[in-house]
């Protein structure tokens, strides 16, 4: 049936048109509803409940470092910087405020004028703006006490590195869109591109930019300028520093920190007077929006950190120093940057690895990450941009134990109801150092006290080392009982300000090192401090025993008087056996560090008993301390172009043996490894590992099943090397007289002398460049190294001077100070 | 089929007249008048919701919620005054209603009144401060254009030619263009529905509706150049919307997102009135007792809260167009249809606005968006709606707007 029958009237079909046509509308209005509110409900309704809570993190603090004695070594304090956004400084806020303030006071007006209208506005309200940051500006320096100049300079200077490194980046850009170009092979775009990168004045990228714009626009190039103007977009993009706050008063008081936030957080209605009222008509005044009363201004919470032992005032008697330093005046010396290499430093700033690590720490600690999430939250110990960052020593190493958790603060705006979830500390790091033995064996190694420069009785025969040379070198203490590192000194150290004002000194200087830990991070040949070792070693093996003698022939080789000598040969001419009138024992070869005797049982180990001695003695491992760059030391020769040696013995000789039998040739420690052996010695052939934080869990210690003999034999060698007269580390000749090496009363000492033939330092100065290479250091390297004890060896000392020649008359009053310091801090009576 | 056709839509001339009793007896306009009121008190209750954290009970109604039960007792006043004269008087006088509200919307234009007097909003000059109402005179406006649109085709068939479309296409661009010019785009565009529905009631041939549609449809993309720079906004903003894009979220498109998720967090039957308090308050949706009023609604009463406010403009529109059915007079039937097509236009853009199908624009939702002015003009719709049910002659002089289909 047609509708015309079914519905006689056309006006009653139309309405009935109109009725229908509004259903299709209904639909989508039906439908996008259902979809709003019963597919999406749940998460609608989240999105929605988001908005009644807020959240917000409470500070938390960082955990301290102790030393073994709970002095504080590190620990927070409070301190405020005040900052001011990067707009403020740089002039933009006044012009972006006068355009959102002619904006707004112009209302609908603002669409009805032209562009220039809208200019004239905005520089109607210009001035008005203009005056309000002067007068902050003054405000500000009168509030942090300094004059306005200063306060000018000092935002001068941050425009002029901001713009620097805008210009650094905006160059970045322009060369990584180069090499895009370049990879796509996109030759049209390189012709365009490349001239800009042309050689000349570094700052005006952005200005050959817009030039080469004006240019391809007159030529009609419309490529070009496309592909310029797309350029200048992504090189326009300001960088970070542009948009962050820059401090401009760094810790200041509290009062000061408290007052300044209060007043950032006010706003105040800008003061008028200064607007030109030429367009008055075309706007509202009352709508001019309130502006903040210190534009931009912000007082961070700069967390301080303090290291009140970073400088140590110690007092050394210096009765017992060689008689022509010795005095009855005690001396007073100021030691800086006290195990600045331990602890370490922070950083302000936080790098993408910094987050990354932390998941890594927390996927391996659930417990502690389980902490960290508090509840729906994300980690309450994760990195945000102002975060102060545990960069390197103890506070990098142990940074997610000492980071403590923010507390969160939820407030429910809906009941006002405020939930406190607290925040946690850090948790503190106690180390086994003693802070104040640090600071003694620093000052003996320091230029004030003498020791470490070279003297008269050193007999320095070294080129570059002339009298009066200030020596580098390092010491280690261990406590033979635990393994725990008493002292662990390198010298030069540098300390956080020198880091922070003059990093080239610390960083650049390629002779002295400051920053490098010689303790742990340099390899150096050992040279006689073996020798104990090796004795031990080819008597448990079978190859030698306690009563078998070796007659010193001065030297090894009958036909070769010249090569592989014992010392006495090549100084005095003579032979051990000549000196002694019979052939040497194990205990006699080591006080007389008689070379010939270690030469043969270095043949009788030959490669494999050499490097198994060197492996079973800590060689080839690090010590995993956490406090940087460790060496394994290596055995055997260094592979050309890594930093690595086999540590096998698959590429020695025996040659190669006969040298490493008293600690030459293809082989080198750390001073920490010097001690560390020594205290294994001591504890007749028991390994630990040393360890420097307190109450970490450690490996087992290693019974490396020595022969007891041997060790008896070699402890007997040790104390007469520094007891009886022939010994090496008995005596230090001075002036014409014999001063006794160990003068501490009540306190036995076993030790053993080294000085060992070092590779000469060459430094060239850019690596291949048209400067001459030139030779640094030469010489030998000085090595002592002690088990002492009131009646039984109860801390092994290393010292070792780099170029610093013998190891007697150089290391041994260094050692000699150490035991004295162990006394004066109570570790021997 | 017969008897069917007899009982359900007997031809015009068969109808009883319609009376006060026979609208007592259940008249279509009954069905118009039931959804004013359930809108308006679900508005009032609604507004009171959007308003206040706190409910503070019904003699204490927030500022909001008050004014609008003021507004609506004026309304249901300016009703059943309208009811009162013949609505034919009205169709008389139409011209002059029609010249007064265009003398009121070129009085909103005139640039050196003052703002105290003509106070823009959101940078529109739509409003006339009277103190206790701000008068918004395209909502009269409107009604004074049905009126006169109805008054002129009431006895033509010229508007069956193409060129007979002209006269009133002019009539609607004299107020589409000054309420452009405030500008306010949104109440100018719901003319344009209103005219074609007329257009069509009234018999105009489709072909040639449609053609324009075309024709239109095609040059749309031509205008956006010209619109201003807030306008483009909200279709950019819409067109992120609809491809998933949420960057504008945070800016151009807060308002609407903010909507939707109030809207979609009611769920079927909605939250609680408590929670729906606090869920607006906090998350602070713009406009929320105005334009964004449909939110708010289904936010407290969900999907079905929803679908029943779409059910009482169905009844409403369904009783107007039952009224123009019934009408046996032009006049009448087109003014049933033009009101219907405004009330229809309004509905749809404003709920489209809320639910993330259209940009937002400022239309408010008739009955239930706060504002004196849109309270008043929508009432008199009612009272229009009742008259012309009420009013009708025995016979119509002659059988208007009857001619063969094309």
């Amino acid at each position: 049936m047609r509708i015309t029958e079914l519905i006689p009237s056309m006006f009653h079909r139309r309405l009935l048109l109109l009725l229908l046509a509004m259903g299709v509308p209904l639909a989508g209005v039906v439908a996008q509803l259902a979809r709003l509110t019963l597919s999406d409900q749940a998460g609608n309704l989240a999105k929605a409940e988001e908005r009644l809570v807020r959240h917000q993190w409470t500070p938390t603090i960082r955990g301290r470092i102790l030393d073994r004695k709970g002095r504080v070594l590190a620990s927070d304090r409070p301190s405020y910087n005040v900052t001011v956004s990067y707009a403020v400084i740089a002039g933009d806020w006044p012009r972006e405020q006068a355009s959102v303030a002619a904006k707004r006071a112009a209302g609908h007006t603002w669409w009805d004028v032209t562009p220039d209208e809208r200019r004239a506005l905005v520089a109607d309200f210009l001035p008005v703006y203009l005056d309000h940051v002067d007068r902050f500006w003054t405000t500000l320096a009168d509030r942090i006490g300094i004059s306005r100049e200063d306060l000018d300079q000092r935002r001068d200077r941050v425009i002029s590195e901001v713009e620097r490194k805008f210009d650094a980046a905006v160059r970045v850009r322009l060369e990584s869109a180069v090499a895009e170009a370049k990879s796509r092979d996109d030759d049209q775009t390189l012709d365009v591109l490349e001239p800009l990168l042309a050689a000349g004045a570094s700052s005006e990228y952005l200005a050959r930019i817009a030039e080469a714009i004006r240019t391809a626009k007159a030529r009609g190039d419309s490529f070009a300028e496309a592909t310029l103007k797309s350029l200048e977009k992504t090189c326009k993009q300001p960088i970070a520093e542009q948009r962050g706050q820059h401090t401009l008063a760094a810790r200041v008081d509290d009062s000061l920190a408290f007052s300044l936030d209060l007043i950032s957080q006010e706003t105040v209605a800008p003061s008028l007077k200064l607007l030109n009222a030429d367009r008055v008509s075309l706007i509202d005044v009352a709508r001019v929006p309130e502006v903040p009363a210190m534009p931009g201004l912000r007082v961070s919470d700069s967390g301080d950190r303090a290291y009140p032992y970073e400088s140590i005032e110690v007092e050394i008697d210096r009765v017992s120093l060689p008689a022509p330093l010795r005095s009855d005046e005690r001396a007073v010396i100021t030691v800086d940057g006290v195990a600045c290499h331990i602890l370490g430093r922070m950083r302000d700033r936080v790098f993408a690895e910094d987050s990354g690590a932390r998941r890594e720490f927390l996927d391996r600690n659930p417990d502690l990450a389980e902490a960290a999430s508090g509840g729906a939250l994300s980690d309450r110990g994760g990195y945000r941009d102002t975060d102060r960052v545990g960069d390197t020593g103890i506070e990098g190493s142990q940074e997610h134990f000492l980071r403590g958790l923010r507390g969160v603060q939820t407030r429910h705006l809906d009941t006002g109801e405020v939930e406190v979830l607290g925040a946690q500390g850090g948790r503190d790091v106690a180390l086994t150092l003693d802070i104040m033995l640090q600071a003694r064996v620093q000052a003996t190694m320091s230029k004030e006290l003498g020791l470490a420069v070279v003297q008269p009785w050193h007999h320095q025969e070294s080129s570059t080392q002339p009298l009066g040379t200030v020596l580098s070198g390092a010491a280690v203490v261990l406590d033979i009982d635990t393994g725990d590192i008493l002292a662990m000194v390198s010298t030069p150290t540098f300390t956080r300000e020198q880091a922070r004002t003059d990093p080239e000194s610390v960083f650049s200087d390629q002779v002295r090192m400051p920053f490098l830990n010689r303790a742990i991070a340099k390899p150096y040949p050992p040279g006689s401090i073996v020798k104990a070792m090796v004795l031990t070693e080819a008597i448990t093996r079978g190859l030698h025993t306690a009563e078998q003698r070796i007659a010193c022939s001065g030297h090894l080789l009958e036909d070769k008087p010249n090569i592989l000598r014992c010392w006495i040969y090549k100084r005095f001419q003579t032979t051990h056996t000549a000196q002694l009138g019979h052939d040497l024992q194990g205990d006699e070869a080591i006080m007389c560090s008689c070379n010939i005797f270690f030469f043969t049982l270095g043949a009788r180990l030959d490669t494999a008993g050499i490097t198994a001695m060197y492996r079973r003695f800590g060689v080839g491992n690090s010590f995993g301390l956490g406090v940087g760059v460790e060496s394994q030391g290596h055995i055997g020769f260094i592979e050309p172009g890594t930093n690595r040696s086999p540590n096998d013995g698959s590429d020695l000789e025996t040659p190669d043996a006969i040298q490493m039998g008293i600690g030459q040739g293809p082989i080198a420690w750390t001073p920490l490894h010097a001690a560390n052996a020594y205290a294994t010695i001591a504890r007749r052939g028991v390994k630990y590992a040393p360890r420097l934080i307190l109450g970490t869990p450690r490996p087992e210690p290693v019974d490396l099943d020595l022969s007891q003999a041997a060790i008896d034999l070699a402890i007997l060698g040790l104390q007469k090397s520094v007891t009886d007269k022939l010994g090496t580390g008995h005596h230090v000749r001075i002036d014409e007289h014999d001063e006794v090496t160990f003068n501490a009363e009540g306190v036995m000492v076993w030790g053993k002398t080294g000085t060992a033939d070092a590779p000469d330092l060459i430094i060239d100065p850019d690596q291949g460049g048209p400067r001459r290479a030139y030779l640094a250091q030469e010489g030998d390297h000085s090595w002592f190294v002690v088990l002492v004890g009131n009646d039984r060896p109860q801390y092994a000392v290393s010292v070792l001077i780099e170029y610093g020649g013998s190891g007697g008359k150089v290391s041994g009053p260094i050692c000699n100070q150490i035991v004295h310091a162990l006394k004066a801090e109570g570790y021997l009576k | 089929m017969r008897s069917f056709r007899r009982s359900f839509l007997p031809p015009v001339s068969d109808w009883p007249a319609l009376s006060w009793k026979a609208l007592i007896n259940g008249r279509a306009a009954w069905l118009v008048l039931f959804a004013s009121v359930a809108l308006t008190m679900l508005g009032i209750y609604s507004i009171n919701v959007a308003t206040s954290l706190e409910p503070k009970g019904w003699e204490a109604l927030p500022d909001a919620a008050f004014k609008q039960a003021i507004y609506a007792g004026a309304g249901l006043v300016f009703c059943f005054a309208l009811t009162i004269p013949n609505y034919r008087l009205y169709g008389a006088a139409s011209w002059v209603l029609l010249a007064l509200a265009v003398c009121l919307l070129v009085f909103l234009l005139v640039p050196f009144v003052p703002a105290s007097i003509v106070r823009p909003r959101n940078g529109a000059r739509g409003w006339i401060d009277l103190g206790p109402l701000d008068l918004q005179p395209s909502e009269f406006a409107k009604i004074a254009y049905v009126m006169v649109l109805s008054w002129y085709l009431r006895y033509r068939d010229n508007h069956r030619t193409f060129v007979g479309l002209l006269p009133p296409a002019i009539i609607t661009a004299i107020p589409v263009g000054l309420i452009t010019l405030q500008p306010d785009l949104g109440s100018a565009t719901t003319f344009v529905p209103a005219l074609f529905a007329i257009l069509v009631a009234a018999g105009a041939r489709l072909k040639h509706l449609a053609i324009i549609v075309v024709i239109a449809a095609a040059a749309a993309p031509a205008a956006y150049p010209i619109l201003k720079p807030h306008q483009k906004e909200r279709f950019v903003g819409l067109f992120k919307q609809l491809q998933g894009d949420t960057s504008a979220d945070q800016d151009i498109n807060m308002q609407s997102v903010t909507a939707q998720r109030l809207a979609g967090a009611g769920g079927m039957s909605g939250v609680g009135e408590e929670q729906a308090r606090t869920l607006l308050h906090f998350n602070a949706l713009p406009e929320r007792h105005n334009d964004m009023i449909f939110a708010v609604i289904c936010n407290r009463f969900g999907f079905t809260g929803g679908l029943l406010v779409l059910g009482l403009y169905g009844l409403w529109i369904t009783g107007a167009l039952i009224t123009a059915a019934g009408a046996k007079e032009p006049f009448g039937r087109l003014v049933c249809v033009g009101l219907t097509a405004f009330v229809a236009t309004q509905v749809f853009v404003n709920v489209g606005m809320n639910i993330g199908l259209l940009p937002i624009v400022g239309i408010t939702l008739p009955y239930v968006s706060h504002g004196g002015s849109s309270m008043l003009a929508m009432w008199g719709m009612t009272g229009l709606i009742i008259g012309i049910a009420i009013r009708q002659p025995i016979s119509a002089r002659r059988r208007s707007f009857e001619w063969d289909d094309e």
